[in-house]
């Protein structure tokens, strides 16, 4: 009996991933192996590929392309960490009902939903070390100018926190959306056992919240990862290459440069990069994560 | 009666089985600019279809200049191309030479041809392109928007402050070193602005007497004279402090340029003559244009962009596509177009007719940009030229001037690249 | 936060406004912006209000283009994909997370593998792909390439399996089939979790400007933030108060959206408890 529903399970269960994954493959892996393909010929897209082997690979092997991966990283990273550091405290905060809550919430979640184009090109002017609105407010309190896109040591972070200001309504819902779901007895009875708030926040806010900082970490990540339209127009992945991130290197050999098979060799390289670290952490975490079951 | 019916009806039969009206045939024109332009354009679409049957012409909005070129590319692939579309003159020898690309000879010469002659030589294929010493491609291109970087300065502020209108770069940095107005720390107003980019770089190049490539096309050969051009700038936003590099790549730079002109917050600036309806419309003060400054000589690139056939398009279509350009090549179009842009018109019949002379009279600023073609400088007819521009110079003149790399560095590099990229080519 | 100070409480709601005003500042501007003329726009020190607004900007944003085609074709990808990547997502996210089978692991890791890879690269296969397939100008080219979501699998796997396997198992010895199971049992139990995926999808494509603009080649089926790209000009000289025009039109139904469904969005959350 037990091996007759286990078969069906089997069954039932290619079943059930087989359409998704036949749908991945075409559209997501299809392409990842034609980068791989395209990635051993020289091609414009015009003319007729001409075999390279693995010259593309050979060439991206330089400083340029080490630079992209630490400021994909550094990009990543402090997206990650600042929006989800500042999204917690926002929620915190305005965990409570409240017509005023509500509105600051509405506030703060209405940058989430505007496209890119507007809000970049809105930061462009205020970010302006001449006449910028952010250069004003600082010349007010004393502070120099700064050149937030035009300096090569700053423009990555600039471009940090715009997106964390764009992205920041989301994991502030969320985290007030998993704050809100925790029993209120759990706090009572911390209360009554004489907890601080710190203490409250350590011991019962934070484990109970992993699995949204997880869902946040997630999505945050793979979202910041695929970062695009504010580089393209905001800094064109300058001044020199300090804001040449993955998506946008990739965009710019291919269809600024026109160099397909070069671009390729990098889809290839950040895919096997990623699949390696995702593999590793996997196996790593796979004995200490837990379900209830 | 039955029988007079059916002869009646025979004869009407007969009549209308005699050559149909045929419906027009359709082609498209893919184009990658918005607004002003996109509006213009589809409006002379429109009146194009309304004055003939024969042909009928549907455009599309496809991205910037290089979406819209990677689309192209893709859908030739895929025989799915556009009959008609247009592109920047530098990427013209690398997809001629691709075979992307129908001759327009015959079109021009046919029936329904276009008088060549009156085209004005500075803004034609032919006058764009130095061929090297190799036999001239066939006609391909026509052009469209084409248009020359200007000077254009605040005539109020320049006669403030006393200050003449610049004519060499000596004079510039004098200008420029007049008109910049600091507060303490801060620089309130600077006197010169221009975007780091290649298109001006390249008319600073010519200016200080050199050129991109041997006369054989063979050898880049702007080492030495991209790098005193290189470093012009590299001085006067470092040394001088008196020119802003405007912050953002490509469009984005120049749209800070112009934003700033009208601000008042730069007394000169160099931009292209595109933009002068806007300037005039925005600015509060008087514009003034003038040429370049010149240094060895007076020089001054062309850019803009040509109408192109795709040669891959089935034969009907492109004869629609050459009808559309043919008529918007027209003097009457391109008058139209002109007055509605701000580029220059390209028949010599539309510039010499009465209604342009007494447009230009009222407004002399339009014609600077037409005197300066006797200083157009011409681009070497190569397929390295669209890669020595995108890959080589564009994205490294911006080092010198954030004082990373010298600019001596930074000749030295792209002229080894460029170098390499012309062999590559070569073989 | 027990008996603060009422400086600290008056300093951390000045906090609170502060940011509240940066978040919403440069939205307010880019609405001011779009009732103004172009020398307003561009004049600094800017002006705040425009005198008199020029409501005539959001007429000459709707005209430059067929503004209603792109609204109805906005809305049917958004949804058609949103619609999928749910329906997909909770199947698969299923077999994940609650059956065994060979190679159920190397099939989700195959699934993660997908994460990251963006449309910039996929552009040109799938585009070649479709053209051969005349799917260019089509809403599949829109919907299909984005039917599936890793991200949506694995957070929908991620939820399943915080549910509690005797859970399921007694819903089938009970006789359910596994669609009820899935979509009457699982999904409300994970509705948290879908909602907040949800929100991110319907984000995200609504603005989405690249994958319509390449897939693209005439405007049949082009959504507004292509619409709105057009509006912009490299050439001559950007009209920024049309631009902001148009790009309220992008925003304004998302808000109006939102606003409506605030209320349930939080209340799915508070039901069943994140655990």
């Amino acid at each position: 009996m037990a091996s007759r529903r286990a078969r069906r399970d089997a069954w039932l269960g290619y079943a059930l991933v087989g359409p998704s994954l036949a749908l991945f493959g075409l559209v997501y892996l299809y392409p990842v192996a034609y980068s791989a393909y395209v990635s051993v010929f020289q091609w414009d897209l015009m003319t007729p590929k001409r075999y390279v082997g693995l010259a593309n690979y050979r060439e991206l092997w330089s400083p340029e392309f080490g630079e992209v991966l630490v400021n994909t990283a550094c990009y990543s990273g402090g997206v990650v960490l600042l929006a989800l550091a500042l999204g917690l405290g926002l929620a915190l905060l305005l965990n409570h009902r409240g017509a005023w809550s509500a509105a600051l919430q509405a506030c703060i979640f209405s940058s989430y939903i505007v496209s890119w184009v507007a809000v970049s090109l809105l930061w462009i002017w205020m970010l302006d070390p001449q006449y910028g609105l952010v250069t004003y407010g600082l010349r007010l309190v004393g502070l120099p100018a700064v050149n937030w896109l035009g300096s090569p040591a700053v423009a990555l972070w600039t471009l940090v926190l715009v997106t964390v200001w764009k992205t920041l309504g989301y994991p502030m819902i969320i985290y007030l959306a998993g704050l809100q779901a925790i029993p209120g007895d759990f706090y009572e009875a911390a209360a009554l056992d004489g907890a601080t708030g710190w203490n409250r926040f350590r011991f019962i806010t934070w484990p109970l919240l992993s699995p949204t900082t997880l869902f946040l970490v997630v999505t945050l990540t793979i979202a910041s990862f695929q970062g695009f339209d504010i580089v393209k127009i905001m800094t064109g992945g300058g001044p020199i290459t300090s804001t040449m991130i993955y998506v946008y290197y990739i965009y710019e050999q291919a269809f600024q440069y026109f160099r397909l098979g070069k671009a390729s060799a990098a889809v290839v390289i950040f895919f096997g990069l990623i699949l390696l670290l995702t593999l590793a952490q996997w196996l790593a975490f796979r004995k200490r994560v837990q379900y209830t079951t | 009666m039955r029988r007079m019916l059916a002869v009646v009806l025979g004869l009407w039969w007969l009549a209308g089985a005699g050559p149909a009206a045929a419906d027009p045939i359709v082609a498209q024109f893919w184009y990658s600019f918005g607004g002003k332009n996109r509006e213009v354009t589809e409006a002379h679409i429109k009146k194009f279809n309304e004055s003939q049957s024969k042909y009928r012409i549907e455009g599309t909005f496809q991205g910037d200049y290089f979406q819209a070129l990677a689309k192209i590319r893709a859908a030739a692939i895929t025989k799915t191309a556009p009959a008609a579309f247009h592109v920047v003159g530098e990427a013209l020898p690398n997809l001629w030479q691709g075979g992307m690309l129908e001759s327009m000879e015959e079109y021009a010469k046919g029936a329904n041809g276009t008088d060549l002659a009156d085209f004005v030589p500075g803004l034609t294929q032919a006058g764009y392109f130095d061929y090297l010493g190799k036999k001239p491609a066939p006609l391909f291109a026509l052009p469209f928007f084409r248009s020359t970087p200007i000077l254009y300065y605040n005539a109020d502020m320049l006669a403030a402050k006393g200050v003449k209108v610049p004519a060499t770069w000596d004079e510039l940095r004098d200008a420029a070193g007049k008109l910049t107005v600091r507060e303490g720390g801060d620089t309130k107003v600077y006197g010169f602005e221009v975007p780091v980019d290649w298109w001006f770089w390249y008319g600073l190049l010519h200016q200080a007497g050199g050129t991109l490539m041997s006369a054989d096309g063979k050898r880049a050969a702007f080492k030495d004279k991209g790098q005193e051009a290189l470093q012009f700038w590299v001085d006067l936003v470092n040394r001088d402090r008196t020119m802003k590099q405007p912050p953002g790549k490509d469009y984005s730079a120049w749209e800070v340029a112009n934003t700033d002109f009208i601000n008042q917050r730069v007394g000169m600036i160099f931009t292209s003559t595109a933009f002068l309806n806007y300037m005039t419309e925005n600015a509060k003060f008087k514009v003034g244009t003038a040429f370049l400054p010149a240094k060895a000589k007076a020089a001054v690139p062309t850019g803009g962009t040509y109408f192109v056939l795709l040669k891959d398009a089935p034969a009907a279509q492109k004869e629609a596509g050459w009808a559309f350009i043919k008529w918007m090549t027209d003097p009457e179009q391109t008058v139209s177009l002109s007055k509605a842009t701000g580029y220059m018109p390209v028949r010599l019949s539309a510039i010499n007719s009465p209604a342009m002379q007494s447009f230009y009279k009222d407004n002399p600023n339009y014609k600077v940009a037409l005197d300066q073609l006797r200083n157009a400088q011409r681009f070497p007819f190569s397929p390295a030229l669209f890669d020595i521009q995108r890959e080589v110079i564009q994205p490294n003149l911006e080092a010198a001037v954030l004082g990373s790399k010298t600019s001596a560095e930074i000749m030295t590099t792209a002229d080894q690249k460029a170098n390499e990229i012309i062999g590559k080519y070569d073989r | 936060m027990s008996h603060p100070s009422p400086w600290v409480r008056a300093l951390t709601l000045l906090g609170l406004v502060v940011v509240a005003a940066v978040e919403v500042g440069p939205y307010l501007w880019m609405v001011a912006t779009s009732l103004k003329d172009l020398p307003s726009v561009t004049q600094f020190p800017p002006s705040l209000i425009p005198r008199p607004p020029r409501w005539d900007n959001y007429a000459k944003a709707w005209q430059s283009g067929p503004f209603l085609r792109y609204f109805v074709n906005n809305v049917v990808q958004t949804a058609a994909i949103l619609v999928l990547q749910l329906g997909f997502a909770c199947t698969a996210a299923y077999a994940f997370a609650k059956l065994r089978f060979r190679g159920r692991d190397l099939c989700f890791v195959i699934v993660m593998a997908c994460l990251i890879v963006p449309p910039q690269v996929r552009f040109v296969p799938l585009y070649i792909l479709f053209s051969h397939l005349g799917l260019v100008n089509t809403y599949a080219a829109l919907v299909l390439p984005y039917a599936v979501s890793a991200l949506g699998t694995f957070l929908i796997r991620e939820a399943f399996m915080q549910i509690s396997d005797d859970i399921v198992d007694a819903a089938r010895v009970d006789g359910a089939g596994v669609f009820t199971v899935i979509f009457r049992l699982l999904v409300p139990m994970a509705r948290p979790t879908i909602v907040a995926f949800s929100l991110f999808s319907v984000v995200y494509h609504w603005n989405d400007f690249f994958w319509p603009l390449v897939m693209t080649t005439t405007d049949a089926v082009r959504t507004l933030p292509v619409g709105v790209s057009m509006l912009r000009e490299e050439g001559t000289g950007a009209r920024w108060h049309i631009i902001m025009a148009g790009s309220m039109f992008v925003v304004a139904p998302v808000l109006a959206v939102f606003a409506v469904a605030q209320r349930h969005i939080v209340r799915a959350f508070t039901f069943t408890s994140l655990k």
